[in-house]
């Protein structure tokens, strides 16, 4: 039985992988684009998410009335004696605390975002067909940032709304 | 920009599947249109590289200038060039006029990638006007850019009773390109 789940799960790998190769020998540059766009994007905002995902564990603990393990919450927060801080506060200081960071990811997204309104600004006359589509590749960079961009809102705004209701019931 | 804290969980929930899905209709399109693209540019290089021939869609006695009048096709998305042109007479029952042939014309005429030209092959001056029962040769040679030979187009112009009278001789199959409809009436 366990060896049949193995051999499934290496089908369904090389399956994956199969498929994975064929996108992307078939994509067009555009297409491509995106991607870059969402990998290097996700880099920058892999601090973001891992910390306001893990607030959000944390804040909708606290908001229960549990008391889930402060360890982390602790590190993050960056008070100078966070062990004398209640539960609701500390959620508090961490959101405080991943403020710079996703302020800085927005200012990346907007400079992304004006670069691309910016080369839409030209319009190329002889072929104007290419500006409609959108074929330029900045275009390709920013869609793929703005998945990102909308991960990071949702999971901030998650957090937040989390760290509001545990500091209202507490 | 501020936290909305008043904001509850569901509403940022159901915001973020209303932005995920305006968000995935954005990039599909782009995806698509990127494709179309890819695809418009593949078939343009794959039809740029096909020589052309021009092709004679109809041909016109033109009685006052003792011309014969061609119509050329280029079907292709390069140019051609006409280089020169040749006539060989041969007179029927009916006309006075003796054999005759003119030979390498210049023409000089360049044809546009699928567009149409009116291409004038002056008759022997002085001649006899065309009869019912004469045949006209007609050869026009051509170059392309894809070669340095040169290519010879030949058609032949049998005049009956309305090619007499000046009227345009169709050819009888033509491709359907980007060309103005036939006006109705006229047979």
């Amino acid at each position: 039985m366990r060896f049949l789940l193995d051999l499934l799960w290496v089908i369904l790998a090389v399956l994956a992988a199969w498929g994975l190769a064929v996108g992307l020998l078939l994509a067009t540059p555009q297409e491509l684009a995106v991607l870059l766009g969402f990998a290097v994007f996700m880099l920058l905002a892999s601090r973001l998410l891992w910390g306001y995902g893990a607030l959000s564990v944390f804040a909708e603990g606290v908001g229960r009335g549990e008391q889930p393990d402060r360890g982390q919450a602790e590190a993050a927060a960056r008070v100078p004696e966070p062990e004398r801080l209640g539960f609701a506060a500390l959620a508090s200081f961490w959101l405080a605390a991943l403020e710079p960071y996703r302020y800085a990811f927005y200012a990346v997204y907007l400079v992304l975002m004006l670069v691309t309104l910016a080369s839409k600004l030209v319009l190329p006359l002889p072929d104007l067909w290419a500006w409609v589509t959108g074929s330029t590749l900045f275009e390709g960079v920013f869609w793929g940032a703005s998945v990102v961009a909308l991960l990071v809102w949702s999971i901030s705004s998650l957090a937040a709304s989390l760290t509001a209701k545990a500091a209202s019931s507490a | 920009m501020k936290h909305n804290a008043n904001g509850s969980v569901q509403s940022v929930v159901i915001w973020t599947l209303v932005l995920a899905l305006l968000l995935g209709f954005a990039i599909g399109s782009f995806s698509a249109a990127s494709r179309a693209r890819a695809a418009v540019t593949a078939a343009e290089s794959l039809a740029a590289g096909i020589p052309p021939a021009p092709v004679v869609t109809s041909t016109r006695y033109d009685k006052a200038n003792d011309a014969l009048t061609l119509r050329v096709l280029n079907p292709g998305l390069v140019p051609v060039k006409l280089v020169d042109q040749s006539i060989i007479f041969k007179p029927g029952a009916a006309s006075k006029q003796e054999a005759y042939a003119l030979t390498a014309i210049p023409l000089g005429v360049e044809v546009a990638p699928l567009s149409e030209v009116e291409v004038q092959l002056k008759l022997k001056p002085n001649a006899e006007k065309l009869e019912v029962g004469d045949v006209l040769a007609a050869s026009v040679s051509f170059t392309h850019p894809y070669s340095r030979d040169l290519y010879v187009l030949s058609h032949v112009f049998k005049v009956n009773e309305e090619a007499a009278k000046g009227k345009e001789q169709g050819e009888p199959k033509q491709p359907q390109m980007n060309k103005a409809k036939p006006k109705k009436g006229g047979k």
